[in-house]
């Protein structure tokens, strides 16, 4: 045993007595070696109990006690060790006890962390999604319904393999962008059986494309080898893409297709205005204008902003072939045309958000436990869908092993499914009652970045700023359209005026109701849309983004500044920008006028 | 007769402060006295003993300090740890005194102590 430092190092040791254990029986030795031992006391204060231990014995000893009867005495040492050490902690300072408790809430909370994470890490891991709903199937059921012979598809099929591309070069290339090559004269003289085909597709009430279509994706693909100038198109493996993923993983591959033949039809525009072919020139315009109708078929806002695309296309060449050539077409062609220009849709409809909430839903069924009243908890199943949606976006949540470690935490503080819902029916009630302003009127768009930005960006909220679909762009594209069929028609019905009365009017009023029904609005500030004649022509135009009539003056450059998305953004100087939208006379726009 | 376990953890501190009341001693001394002068009913061992003055110090009912025995420096001179009832501890005692009194009186009430208890005898310090 080592002998007692008289030292006093802690609370309640009075003195420095120096006595030592080293002459007592080995028996008495031993016991108080193992009270010392379980005690855990502090160096101090094991001293002063070993030395009053020690004392104590050699008492007895003196009295004439035994080594039997003392040790009989002493009574249990595992007992008394607990007790000692229990006494002497009660003796302990007020800090020690202050920092003791300290340190036991701490592990106390400790503890409970680690309980509750393995508690929700177990739970988010046992966790699965249940699909009770295809939505791919409620997507395609309304196309499936649509009788055979009413469906251009097939055509539009005939035409497409009957496109031919030019030989390869001297350095052997060729086209190396099947859909997007389709966009020269040449391309259009080349493929005239072609746009034939196109033109009768172009006429069937609906488009008839049918999603998850297995046939079709094979088709379309080879047909793209083909066009991009594999020899091996008709031979390679082609390999499908899983359709049993959520729907905003359907492939719509028709539509590049059907861009790219509108985009060939315009260019037969320009062959057929060159020959003064007005019956072809006619029929591409109205066969355009058809695809843009068939093209919305599928119900997914990209159909309809592919829709919007090709109508844009159309009304372009149609003011461009009334500007070159007012002359050309007929009565009749002029009545089809602004009839197919209507037939896009009315404004309300030209962008539609429903299926994207079908796709929301899907998302959600896929991520989500179901608890049967619409609620559920954020699965592994759906962090890795997160993921996947995130890489087809290029944002959202890394693969680092901290958010990793996350997931549960976020699992379990994050809203749950049916909130989710709730946030994001709630957010696109907001958006279809912000649409209803006009344009000129319109406050600024809601911000569901906002609801992004104020989280966890791990949390399940990432699902919503990932499938919230881009609404202010698209509801500015449907407005941009909108604007210029108003003007295109405005247009339209001035040459059929001008046919009946010899002349301009004064004035777009005289136009209604005979043939407009009513006076075209400049979006930019809701006044009439600015009409100038003179003399046998006029010019028709908006105040463009800086909301100043710089008297039909286009924009010269297109400039950042004039690319706005807005009529008021933030931090632009619209003194500096000259952008009449000018739609009459046709003219090249910049690329971001209405219309192009 | 030795006193059961549970009524010694009642007992034997007020015991304790008491001895300590009229003068100061080390732990062997109050073992020794507690058996002579309670004919063996109050027999505590070093187990229990020394928990019980480490917790009646931590209290502030006692307090400690080491001395040598005997004399100093000479053969067989020891230290010892001597306990003395502090201020605080002496209101304690008398706090106890009472509830023993009361305890006492119901219990000869109930009929359960029927003999007279005799005052503790003075002694002298050695």
């Amino acid at each position: 045993m080592t002998p007692y430092s008289p030292k006093a190092l802690g609370a309640n040791v009075s003195s420095a007595p120096q006595v030592s254990a080293d002459s007592l029986p080995a028996e008495l030795r031993r016991i108080i070696d193992r009270v010392l031992k379980r005690s855990k006391l502090w160096p101090s204060e094991r001293a002063d109990v070993e030395a009053e231990l020690a004392s104590h014995f050699a008492d007895g000893l003196a009295s004439g006690l035994s080594v039997e009867k003392l040790v009989e005495d002493f009574g249990d040492p595992d007992a008394a060790s607990s007790l000692i050490r229990r006494a002497k902690i009660r003796g302990r300072s007020r800090t020690w006890h202050a920092w003791r408790l300290a340190r036991q809430l701490a592990l106390a909370t400790l503890a409970l962390v680690v309980f509750s994470y393995v508690f929700v890490t177990v739970r988010f891991f046992v966790g699965t999604p249940t699909i009770t709903r295809d939505i791919r199937k409620e997507l395609n059921d309304p196309i499936a319904a649509i009788p055979q012979n009413k469906r251009g598809w097939p055509t539009y099929k005939q035409a497409y393999a009957a496109i031919v591309t030019p030989e390869p070069d001297a350095a052997g290339s060729s086209r190396s962008q099947a859909n997007g090559g389709l966009d020269t004269p040449e391309d259009a003289r080349r493929n005239q059986d072609a746009i034939v085909l196109l033109r009768k597709a172009a006429a069937f009430p609906n488009f008839g494309v049918e999603l998850d279509n297995p046939q079709d994706y094979e088709f379309l693909l080879r047909h793209q080898l083909r066009l991009g100038g594999k020899e091996d198109w008709a031979s390679r493996k082609i390999e499908q893409p899983s359709r049993d993923g959520p729907a905003v993983e359907i492939v719509l591959q028709h539509l590049g297709v059907i861009r790219s033949f509108a985009r060939l039809l315009m260019q037969d525009v320009d062959l057929a205005l060159q020959a003064g072919n007005s019956a072809s020139v006619s029929e591409d315009l109205v066969a355009g204008a058809q695809m843009a109708v068939q093209s919305r078929e599928s119900p997914f806002l990209i159909s309809d902003l592919v829709s919007l695309a090709i109508g844009d296309l159309v009304m372009s060449k149609v003011r461009e072939v009334l500007t070159r050539r007012p002359d050309l077409l007929t009565d009749q062609s002029l009545r089809q045309i602004a009839t197919a220009l209507r037939d896009i849709g009315p404004r309300r409809q030209l962008v539609r958000f429903d299926s994207e909430l079908l796709s929301f839903e899907d998302i959600l069924q896929r991520s989500f436990t179901d608890s049967g009243n619409g609620d559920g908890r954020l699965t592994p199943a759906g962090i890795r869908l997160l993921a996947q949606l995130s890489q087809f976006n290029g944002e959202g949540p890394q693969s680092g092993a901290g958010e990793i470690a996350a997931f549960p935490v976020a699992s379990s503080i994050g809203p749950g499914r049916k909130a989710l819902h709730d946030m994001y029916v709630s957010i696109m009630t907001q958006v279809k009652q912000w649409e209803q302003s006009p344009r000129w009127a319109r406050p600024a768009p809601p911000d569901p970045e906002a609801i992004k930005r104020g989280t966890f960006p791990l949390s399940p909220y990432s699902f919503l700023s990932l499938m919230m679909p881009a609404f202010n762009n698209s509801v500015h594209a449907a407005d941009r359209f909108d604007a210029s069929r108003d003007a295109t028609l405005a247009i339209i019905a001035l040459e059929q005026f001008k046919r009946a009365k010899g002349r301009f009017p004064a004035s777009l009023s005289e136009l209604v109701p005979s043939f407009l029904p009513q006076t075209p609005i400049d979006i930019a500030d809701g006044q009439p849309l600015r009409y100038k004649p003179s003399g046998d022509s006029y010019t028709l135009y908006s105040l463009g983004a800086n909301l100043m009539d710089d008297g039909g003056k286009p924009a010269e450059t297109s400039s950042k500044e004039s690319q706005v998305s807005n009529f008021r953004p933030m931090g632009i100087d619209f003194s500096k920008i000259h952008d009449d939208w000018v739609f009459f006379p046709y003219k090249a726009f910049p690329k971001d006028q209405p219309g192009n | 007769m030795k006193i059961e376990r549970e009524l010694m953890r009642g007992a034997g501190p007020v015991a304790v402060l008491k001895l300590l009341n009229r003068r100061e001693m080390y732990g062997y001394e109050l073992v020794e006295t507690l058996a002579e002068r309670t004919e063996g009913a109050l027999v505590m061992g070093q187990s229990t003993l020394y928990p019980m003055l480490y917790n009646l110090e931590a209290q502030g009912f006692i307090e400690s300090y080491w001395k040598e025995a005997g004399a100093k420096g000479a053969e067989g001179s020891r230290d010892r740890k001597y306990y003395r009832l502090t201020e605080k501890g002496k209101k304690r005692l008398a706090d106890d005194i009472k509830q023993w009194e009361a305890v006492i009186r119901a219990m000869k009430a109930l009929g359960v102590a029927s003999i007279a208890v005799p005052a503790l005898p003075a002694r002298s310090n050695p």
